[in-house]
């Protein structure tokens, strides 16, 4: 249905790109599209810009939104594929932003079974500011579990270090305790 | 982070400018200035120009990095100075405007804040619930409420100006019930609590002292029936009212002020207005006046038995006034009829005006047995009523209109209280009848049986049911007779004889008198012929109950065929040897009682018309002095001439007299089986239990004197059946 233009009553400029899309639907699966698209502030207009978010990523939103699914192709059979999990990454902080909540729980689950230690430190973060405590409370085990102590020298550990302080303290606890168990 | 492959494009910048949680306090502002200028610039009708997507997204970003709380309080200092704002030029709206100023900046403030929640929808969610804040929509309701509605120059002002609309719409004129609709919606959407008491209470107030004053002027000049209409009129007033512009919950409580100010606070004197009062509009028959009274007073506590109260005291008043009066009593038939018709009237009212209720119904059949029962000769004057019409009142009636009256004196006869008196009478009549053939219509008499035995059950109706197997028994007996005995009795004078058991039958105890030797020839045949048949039974001539026709020749050669009395024909019969006979002589010859040869005579010689004897001297009046000539000169016009005095009347005292005792007598024995019966499962029982017991037993039938009872009780005791407990004077015990 996303790429049907017939009917299609509104279309979005992504990045450049093109998205047409149906009012009514859009608004059935998202109250922030709802006011958006029909709300007392809604514009009239046919084409929305939409700044902040990048085409592949919204084009997965709406895929989502049109077939409670991922796009086909969007996760490949190597659990470790990094494109993956950025992929995942933004798609669940848009998710969080226009509130899809089977969207973010999906993303969620995915980002649950492909954790490595390159990817654990940003996935614990998107967790943090998504609001996905199962899932902060998996990365946390993970960080923390001894062989995978090498997560800690990540860019992903740097960028958390930065933003995230208040995680940062929670990991260090958990270190101290497993310090003191030994 | 990955190694290998090719470069991607990453908008870093992005990326980090959005995910970064230490904030920039000055960025924060910044985004909130935007925030800020986007609320006025809803405010001000321009909110065309602006990006929801943009607007949702700083929100977004203010609250995920941590400026919640700057966010929530910005807003609501931004929207209190603009409630400001909008109160001033509220208050400076002149007279009429000032509502509609109201309502419009109410209707702009609503769609302002739905943009606005929808633009902080991120932070009603999160940031909202996490603190424990107002959420946006409650929180843009309650500062219109604090800013507005309660601002003491807008308070005062929107309640004068809501009521004083009110006031000018129950005088009359015409206002703008959109606009009211709409403000009073804005009380409610701000919560029951402001509407209630920032308007339903005081308007309930004023309603009641406009309802006060009012009433009070109505009921000065209307007459209660103008004024029920008046008080119905301004009650769907306000129902109305309510479903154009108030609050539904407000109906009842608007409602039961009206009721309580024009109709409770002045029942009683609406109910007894003179001339108009609800006495009058029953008499005459005011339906649509008395069930708006009805429909009103129901509503108010109280009212319906007002009404109720009134009209059982004022028809048992009229009743007993009607029951008692000398005047009426000449008629018994007519008198009978007076009390259907009245309870014809009132079923109807009752019927139309009151819905049925039971309640009244109730009240009416109390007040009719109150009334019927005060005169003691009721049962008899109904007996009349139903002799009346079964003897002639019915002739030519269809079988329905026949079941109907019947139905009705039933009704009648429900509220008798001795109805043994009234199956003495209807014993005495329907011989009459039965005897004379003078009766209607069979299937009618049947009708009416069925209808006491239905009442009453099988006792009440056993005797009289005997009566007409009795006089079906003659009939086949005489069929019988004839057959068998024609030879013999050749050319005599032909007997028809009707049987009677004694037990059935309310015959008076008969003195003989002397028949015509014709008549005696064959009346002795008929008893041997009875007799050969009928072992060890009895027969008994009953010369007072039977009737003759004979056949006479006067004067001038006319002949006539006259229906008369047993007793008159016996009289009649000696003036086949003489001309002339002085009272003596006839009362010698015949030996009928006095009292009844005197009305005899007086039939056959003082009546105009059917004078066929002649009496010197021609006074009204049979004096023992008198003499009887047989008339020569007696003309009728009808051939066939009835002079027979068997028809049912009214009792003269006398009888009445010995009516009454013999019920009496009879209520005695049946008084006894009673105490006996309740005596013998109880054992032991104290004299007003006693009392109590038999007059419920009994009650179907009469109502026992207490006085009565305790006489029989002593009469029990002496008689060994029942003893006085030693130690317990009142209390009786039963002697097996």
């Amino acid at each position: 249905m996303v790429d049907h233009f017939n009917s299609s009553d509104v279309f979005f400029s992504v990045g450049g790109e093109t998205f047409h899309a149906h009012r009514a639907l859009l608004a059935a699966r998202s109250p922030v599209f709802k006011a958006l698209l029909l709300g007392s502030d809604s514009t009239a207009e046919a084409c929305i810009t939409l700044n902040d978010i990048e085409p592949a990523t919204f084009q997965a939103l709406l895929h989502f939104m049109y077939t409670d699914d991922f796009p086909p192709g969007a996760h490949s059979s190597s659990p470790d594929s990094s494109d993956d999990t950025e992929m995942l990454h933004r798609l669940l902080a848009a998710a969080h932003e226009y509130m899809l909540d089977g969207l973010k729980l999906m993303c969620a689950r995915k980002l649950e079974e492909s954790l490595s230690v390159e990817t654990v430190a940003r996935t614990l973060g998107y967790a943090q500011m998504c609001g996905c405590s199962e899932l902060k409370s998996k990365c946390l085990d993970f960080f923390t579990a001894k062989k995978n102590i090498r997560a800690a020298v990540t860019e992903g550990y740097l960028w958390l270090w930065h933003n995230f302080p208040s995680v940062i303290q929670e990991i260090k606890v958990i270190w101290a305790l497993e310090d003191l168990q030994i | 982070m990955s190694g290998g492959g090719p470069p991607r494009k990453r908008n870093f910048k992005i990326e980090l400018f959005k995910h970064r949680v230490e904030l920039d306090p000055k960025y924060a502002e910044r985004t909130w200035k935007v925030l800020e200028h986007a609320i006025h610039e809803i405010y001000n009708h321009n909110a065309s120009g602006l990006s929801f997507e943009e607007l949702y997204r700083s929100a977004y970003n203010m609250v995920l990095h941590k400026y919640g709380e700057k966010l929530y309080d910005g807003l609501e200092s931004t929207m209190t100075w603009r409630l400001k704002e909008i109160s001033k030029s509220i208050e400076a709206a002149q007279g009429g405007l000032f509502l509609e100023e109201l309502n419009t900046k109410w209707m702009d403030h609503n769609k302002a804040l739905q943009m606005i929640r929808d633009i902080l929808m991120y932070m009603d969610r999160t940031y909202v619930p996490q603190s424990r804040r107002t959420p946006v929509h409650e929180l843009g309701l309650n500062l219109w409420r604090d800013h507005i509605i309660h601002s003491p120059m807008i308070h005062s002002r929107l309640l004068d100006t809501l009521l004083d609309l009110i006031h000018r719409e129950r005088m009359g004129e015409m206002i703008n019930r959109g606009l009211m609709r709409s403000i009073t919606k804005m009380l409610m959407d701000l919560g029951a609590a402001v509407y209630q008491d920032d308007f339903e209470k005081p308007f309930l107030e004023v309603t009641a002292s406009f309802y006060s004053g009012e009433s009070q002027e109505f009921i000065e000049c209307c007459d209660c029936g103008n004024y029920l209409k008046k008080s119905e009129r301004r009650l769907n007033e306000e129902m109305e009212r309510v479903s154009h512009y108030l609050d539904a919950g407000t109906e009842a409580k608007i409602t039961s002020v009206v009721e309580k100010e024009m109709i409770a606070n002045h029942m009683h004197r609406l109910v007894h207005m003179e001339n108009s009062g609800l006495v009058n509009m029953l008499v005459d028959d005011k339906y649509d006046d008395l069930a708006r009274m009805y429909n009103l007073f129901r509503r108010v506590s109280d009212g319906l038995s007002t009404i109720r109260d009134v009209m059982t005291s004022y028809l048992r008043e009229t009743g007993k006034q009607l029951v008692t009066d000398p005047e009426r009593l000449k008629d018994p038939v007519e008198f009978v009829q007076r009390l259907l018709n009245e309870k014809d009237k009132h079923d109807k009212i009752i019927n139309v005006a009151f819905g049925n209720d039971k309640t009244f119904q109730n009240a009416l059949n109390s007040s009719f047995e109150y009334f019927i029962n005060l005169n003691n000769r009721s049962p008899e004057f109904i007996s009349l009523y139903v002799d009346d019409k079964l003897r002639k009142g019915l002739k030519g009636a269809t079988e329905e209109d026949v079941e109907v009256i019947l139905d009705k004196v039933m009704m009648l006869f429900r509220y008798l209280q001795e109805k043994d008196v009234f199956e003495k009478y209807y014993k005495q009549h329907l011989a009459k009848r039965l005897l004379s053939g003078k009766t209607v219509s069979d299937d009618a008499e049947r009708s009416m049986i069925v209808k006491l035995k239905t009442e009453c059950g099988y006792q009440f109706t056993s005797k009289l049911e005997g009566m007409f197997t009795d006089m079906k028994t003659s009939q086949d007996t005489m069929i019988d007779f004839y057959a068998k005995k024609s030879e013999e009795l050749g050319d005599g004078p032909t007997l028809d004889v009707h049987i009677l058991t004694t037990g059935s039958w309310p015959t008076q105890p008969c003195p003989p008198c002397n028949l015509p030797t014709e008549i005696l020839t064959i009346c002795d045949k008929f008893r041997t012929y009875y007799l050969g048949t009928h072992n060890g039974r009895r027969l008994t001539w009953q010369t007072n109950m039977g009737t003759a026709d004979i056949k006479a020749t006067f004067g001038k050669g006319q002949k006539h065929e006259l229906n008369v009395s047993t007793y008159q024909m016996c009289v009649l019969m000696l003036f086949n040897s003489t001309d002339g006979l002085t009272y003596k002589d006839i009362e010698q010859d015949t030996a009928i009682p006095a009292s009844d040869l005197k009305r005899c005579l007086q039939s056959l010689a003082c009546v105009k018309g059917k004078n066929v004897l002649r009496k010197e001297p021609m006074s009204k009046d049979i004096s023992e002095d008198d003499t009887f000539y047989f008339n020569d000169k007696f003309t009728s016009k009808l051939v066939k001439v009835k002079i027979g005095t068997v028809v049912a009347q009214k009792e003269s005292e006398p009888e009445k007299q010995e009516t009454r005792q013999r019920v009496e007598e009879d209520r005695k024995p049946q008084i006894e089986a009673a105490i006996v019966r309740i005596m013998k499962s109880r054992r032991v029982l104290d004299h007003n239990s006693i009392v109590a017991e038999v007059t419920k037993q009994l009650q179907a039938r009469f109502m026992p004197n207490p006085v009565v009872i305790k006489k029989r009780i002593e009469s029990l005791i002496e008689r060994e059946f029942l003893e006085r407990d030693k130690a317990d004077r009142k209390l009786y015990r039963y002697l097996a």
